[in-house]
C-alpha cells in the first residue's frame, strides 16, 4: 500500500462503516464513513477526469479543512494528479506565483473569498483552465466557474488505482520562504506514506484515534498529521465548523493526537495564564502552587528520580487543578502531543509536561516530509530527539549543517533543477540548511538556520534563535527579535502578549489607556527586565542581552515581518526597524517610533 | 417597477404640540432596499415606529401587502410579517445567542405552553425544527463561534448582528432596521452591508432601513426617502436624491455668499 488511493480502497474494504471524517454543519457533527468517503471520491474523480484531469495534472486546492476538500484531494490522486495545497488567505502576487510556478490546471476553491482571489490572478496563469468552487454564496452572477457538487458523477464504480506506483508525486508544497522566493517541493505518495507509517509505529497510533484538522492545508506537516495518518490508520478526522470555532470544536471532539507549531502551544499557556489572572485569589494561588510543584517534580524525574510522596502530590494536583483545566481546553483525551516547525520555549514545554501532557519535540523540513526526528517518551531535554524509522542523519564536519538520507525524502523542486541540485548532494544526502549538534544522550539539537547565524565583532558566533526561544518562555512575551550580527553586544526587540498582560495589569492595579500605552509602562519594562536577567543567566556571556525595547504592537504577517507559521522574516525586520536598532546601540534612553502616522516614545532599558 | 408592498398614506404624528411627522406619503416596492435618511430629529425612527405599530398616527393610514390599516398595532405588524431591529440594542442580555434568536421564532410556535411545559413529543419535535431554522441563520450570518455566548458579553457590532439574526428568525416579509451600522468601524459596516444585501436576496425580503452614513446608503439602497423636520423633502433613486437641491440644503445648510 504505497499510494493514497490504494489506502482509501483498503480502508473502504476493511472498515466500511467506521467514521472517516466529520464536520459540524448547522451545529451538529455530521459523519462520513470510509465507505461513503470512497464512493464520494470516486464520483468526484470521474467528474474531474471529464474536465481533463489526468496523470501528472496539477490540481490546486485553496480553502479550509473540509470533507469536500479531502474528497477532492483523494479524487485527484486517484487520477495520478498532483495536489497543490494553498493557504486559504493567499491572494494577489503570492497566489499568482504559486499557481504559475506549479502550473495548476484546475483550482478547487472554498467560497467567494478564495474564488475572487483566484479569478483576480487568472489572467496571469496561462495553464489554469478550470475553477471549481464548494460554496456558491454571493456568486450567483459569476460565469465560467463550476460547482464541485455539479461535477460529481453518480453511480460510478471505484477507479482502478492498482497501477499507480508509489513514486507518483502526490503533493507540491510551497516552502514558507523566510528568505528568497518560495519553491514548490514535490513529495511522492510513498514518501508521505512511509513517514506516516513510521510515526504510526513510534507513537502507537490506531484506528481509534481522533484528530482535529485545523492547520492550513498548505503546510506539509498539516497534511501528514491529518490526511496521511488517517488514511494509514483508519482513524477519524474532524473538520472544525469554522476558523473561529476551533477551540470549541476541540473541546467537543477531545482529540487524542495533536500536532501544532510552537506558537499554538504558547498561545494555550498564555490564555491559561490570562484566565487564571482574572480568577479569584484561591484559584490563582492553587494554580500557581500546583504548577510550581509539578514543574519541580518533573525536573526531579530527570535528575534524581521521584519518590512516593512526589508521585502522590503530582496525582493530587493533576486531579484537583489540571484535570478541569484540560477538560475546558479539550486536552483531556490527548495522548500524543507534538510540536514542530520551530523551537519551543523551555517554559512552555515544562508547562505541558507538568499538567500531564506528553508534549514532544519533532523536527523536519518540507523537503523531508515534515518529520525526521521525534523525541522519545519521557525525554525532558531541550532536544528534537532521535531519527524516525528509515532515516539517517549526518552532521557536516566543516559547516555543522545537518544532512539527511533515507525514506520519505522529496523528489525535487518543481521545474527548478538548479535549486534541487543545490540541496541534494551527489551521494544522496539532503542538506537541511540547519545548524545541528548532538547532546550527551545522542539526541539531535537544532541550533539555528545557517543563513541566520552571524558573527559578532568580538569574534563570537551569533545564533539568534536559541536566545529568542528562551526569551519567549514567559507567558507575557509573545515575540522576540535578538540582534547582534556584526555588533559587540546583543540587544532585543520584544513584543508582549496582549491578553495575559492586560489581566496582569488589572491584577496589579496599573491604569492604562490601551495596549500600546501599557506596553511602554515602566512596570512592564521592569517585569520584562526581571525575566531577561533569568534568561541571561542561562546564556554564554557573549550572547547575553544588554538592552531591550518593547514594541507596542505585534510583528505581523501583513507587513511581512513574520511568516504564516510565525517565523521571523529577519531581513524585512532589519530594514523596517533599522532606526530602532541603531537607537538600541546609541545609548539612547528612548526611541521615537512612528507607526500608522502616530508617534510613540518607546523607552530603551538596560538589563543590568 | 414592482408592485408596492408598503404604502404610507398621508401619515401625521404629533406628541402634544410637537409635530414629529407631517403628512408623509411614500411607497416601498416589493423586494427593494429602501433607506430613510435625514438629519437628527427628522422623524425617521418615528416613521419606523408608526410602520410597525409602536406609535399610532393621528392621521393617515398604512397599506401593507394589500391590507389597509388605519391603526397598525405591533402584533398585527408582526403577524403580517414585519420584523425590526432597534437603534438601541434590545437583546435579552442574560440569554445566550441561540436563545435570543429562538425568541424570534415565537410567533411561529404552534404547540401550546402546556405541551411545552410537559415536553411532549410534539413540542420537542417543533423545538428541533425551530432550532434547525435558527442554525441556518447562524450559519448565514457567520456567528457559529458565539452560539453559546451570553448576549451581554458580546461586542457591539456582534450584538447588532445577533439582533439581525433574531429579526430574520421570524421569517419576515419586511425588515425594518433602525441604524444597523451606528457606531461601527469601516470593516464592520462593510460586513453588515453585505449581510443586509444578501439577506434581502436570500430570504426575498423587502428592507427599510435608517442610516446616517450616506456612503453606505448610496451603495446598498435601491430607493431613498429623505425627511427633514418631519416632512418629506426627497424620494427617488440614490442618484436622484443626492442631486436634489432641497436635500443638499438640509444636509449641508444653505450658502450665503
Amino acid at each position: 500500500m504505497d499510494t493514497f488511493p490504494k489506502l482509501l480502497s483498503q480502508q473502504a474494504a476493511d472498515n466500511p462503516e467506521k467514521t472517516a471524517i466529520r464536520h459540524k454543519k448547522l451545529g451538529v457533527w455530521q459523519s462520513q464513513s470510509w465507505g461513503e468517503l470512497a464512493s464520494a471520491a470516486a464520483g468526484l474523480s470521474s467528474g474531474m477526469k471529464s474536465k481533463g484531469v489526468g496523470p501528472g495534472s496539477r490540481v490546486g486546492v485553496i480553502g479550509a479543512n473540509l470533507p469536500e476538500m479531502f474528497q477532492a484531494i483523494l479524487a485527484a490522486q486517484q487520477l495520478s494528479a498532483v495536489v497543490v495545497p494553498m493557504h486559504p488567505d493567499s491572494t494577489g502576487d503570492a497566489l499568482a506565483q504559486t499557481l504559475t510556478q506549479s502550473e495548476c490546471e484546475m483550482v478547487i476553491a472554498q467560497d467567494q473569498q478564495q474564488v475572487d482571489a483566484v479569478l483576480e490572478v487568472r489572467g496571469q496563469c496561462p495553464a489554469l483552465k478550470t475553477v471549481i468552487y464548494l460554496n456558491g454564496r454571493g456568486m450567483e452572477n459569476y460565469e465560467g466557474i463550476t460547482k464541485l457538487s455539479d461535477m460529481i458523477q453518480e453511480d460510478v464504480s471505484a477507479p482502478d488505482v492498482s497501477t499507480i506506483s508509489g513514486d507518483t508525486p502526490a503533493f507540491i508544497f510551497h516552502t514558507a520562504g523566510t528568505s528568497g522566493t518560495p519553491k514548490g517541493v514535490v513529495l511522492s505518495n510513498a514518501a508521505m506514506i512511509d513517514r506516516a507509517r513510521s510515526l504510526t509505529n513510534t507513537e502507537n497510533l490506531t484506528i481509534d484515534d481522533e484528530i482535529l484538522a485545523f492547520l492550513p492545508m498548505s503546510m506539509a506537516a498539516s497534511m501528514l498529521y491529518t490526511y496521511a495518518i488517517s488514511l494509514v490508520t483508519g482513524c477519524t478526522l474532524s473538520c472544525p465548523e469554522s476558523n473561529e470555532t476551533v477551540l470549541i470544536d476541540m473541546q467537543e471532539i477531545g482529540p487524542t493526537v495533536l500536532y501544532a507549531p510552537p506558537f499554538v502551544y504558547k498561545d494555550m499557556v498564555s490564555s491559561a495564564e490570562s484566565r487564571i489572572q482574572s480568577a479569584g485569589k484561591l484559584k490563582y494561588s492553587m494554580y500557581h502552587a500546583a504548577l510550581a510543584s509539578c514543574m519541580k517534580i518533573e525536573n526531579k524525574k530527570i535528575t534524581t528520580g521521584t519518590n512516593i510522596v512526589d508521585a502522590l502530590l503530582y496525582q493530587l494536583h493533576q486531579l484537583l487543578v489540571f484535570a478541569p483545566m484540560k477538560s475546558v481546553n479539550g486536552l483531556s483525551r490527548l495522548r500524543v502531543a507534538l510540536a514542530g516547525g520551530d523551537s519551543i520555549a523551555p517554559y512552555v514545554f515544562s508547562f505541558f509536561r507538568s499538567i500531564g501532557i506528553n508534549l514532544k519535540h519533532t523536527y523536519g523540513t518540507t523537503e523531508t516530509a515534515a518529520c525526521i526526528t521525534i523525541q522519545e517518551d519521557g525525554d525532558e531535554g531541550h532536544n528534537v530527539g532521535v531519527p524516525v524509522e528509515g532515516v539517517e542523519l549526518k552532521i557536516d564536519e566543516g559547516s555543522g549543517e545537518l544532512l539527511v538520507k533515507g525514506v520519505g525524502m522529496f523528489d525535487s523542486y518543481y521545474n527548478n533543477p538548479e535549486a534541487t541540485a543545490s540541496v541534494k548532494t551527489s551521494d544522496g544526502w539532503i542538506r537541511t540548511g540547519d545548524l545541528a549538534t548532538y547532546d550527551e544522550n545522542n539526541n539531535l539539537m537544532i541550533l539555528d538556520n545557517i543563513s541566520e547565524v552571524g558573527l559578532m565583532s568580538n569574534g563570537a558566533k551569533f545564533t539568534p534563535k536559541p536566545i529568542e526561544v528562551l526569551v519567549s518562555g514567559s507567558p507575557f512575551i509573545k515575540q522576540c527579535v535578538a540582534i547582534g550580527d556584526g555588533r559587540g553586544e546583543v540587544t532585543a526587540i520584544i513584543v508582549m502578549y496582549e491578553g495575559s498582560l492586560n489581566t496582569w495589569a488589572d491584577r496589579m492595579g496599573i491604569r492604562y489607556t490601551g495596549f500600546a500605552d501599557l506596553a511602554s509602562r515602566e512596570e512592564v519594562y521592569t517585569l520584562t527586565k526581571e525575566h531577561l536577567s533569568t534568561v541571561n543567566a542561562e546564556l554564554d556571556s557573549a550572547l547575553q542581552i544588554k538592552r531591550f525595547v518593547i514594541l507596542n504592537r505585534e510583528l505581523n504577517i501583513a507587513n511581512s515581518e513574520v511568516t504564516r507559521a510565525r517565523s521571523l522574516q529577519r531581513d524585512n525586520i532589519n530594514n523596517q526597524y533599522s532606526q530602532m536598532i541603531e537607537a538600541l546601540y546609541s545609548g539612547a534612553k528612548e526611541y521615537k517610533h512612528t507607526d500608522d502616522n502616530r508617534e510613540h516614545n518607546l523607552p530603551i532599558m538596560s538589563t543590568t | 417597477m414592482a408592485e408596492p408592498i408598503l404604502q404610507i398614506n398621508n401619515i401625521s404624528l404629533s406628541f402634544g404640540g410637537v409635530k414629529a411627522i407631517e403628512n408623509i406619503s411614500f411607497n416601498v416596492a416589493d423586494g427593494e432596499v429602501c433607506a430613510v435618511v435625514g438629519p437628527n430629529g427628522a422623524g425617521k425612527s418615528s416613521m419606523l415606529n408608526v410602520i410597525n405599530g409602536i406609535y399610532t398616527a393621528q392621521e393617515g393610514n398604512i397599506t401593507f401587502d394589500g391590507t389597509t390599516h388605519a391603526k397598525m398595532t405591533t402584533s398585527v405588524a408582526a403577524k403580517a410579517g414585519i420584523a425590526r431591529t432597534f437603534q438601541n440594542i434590545a437583546l435579552f442580555k442574560g440569554m445566550n445567542v441561540v436563545e435570543n434568536i429562538m425568541t424570534g421564532r415565537n410567533m411561529m410556535t404552534k404547540t401550546n405552553w402546556m405541551a411545552q411545559g410537559l415536553n411532549l413529543p410534539s413540542a420537542k419535535r417543533e423545538e428541533a425544527e425551530h432550532r434547525e431554522a435558527v442554525e441556518k441563520i447562524i450559519s448565514f450570518l457567520q456567528i457559529e463561534a458565539i452560539r453559546k455566548t451570553q448576549a451581554a458579553s458580546l461586542p457591539y457590532g456582534l450584538q447588532k448582528r445577533v439582533e439581525l439574526a433574531r429579526a430574520l428568525a421570524a421569517e419576515p416579509r419586511m425588515l425594518l432596521l433602525d441604524e444597523p451600522m451606528a457606531g461601527m468601524n469601516l470593516e464592520e459596516k462593510q460586513d453588515m452591508s453585505c449581510f443586509i444585501l444578501e439577506a434581502n436576496r436570500e430570504y426575498a425580503l423587502t428592507t427599510v432601513l435608517i442610516e446616517h452614513d450616506i456612503g453606505v446608503v448610496m451603495d446598498i439602497s435601491d430607493h431613498v426617502v429623505v425627511l427633514d423636520y418631519g416632512k418629506k423633502i426627497g424620494d427617488g433613486t440614490p442618484d436622484e436624491v443626492v442631486n436634489n437641491q432641497d436635500v443638499i440644503n438640509a444636509y449641508l445648510g444653505v450658502s450665503h455668499d
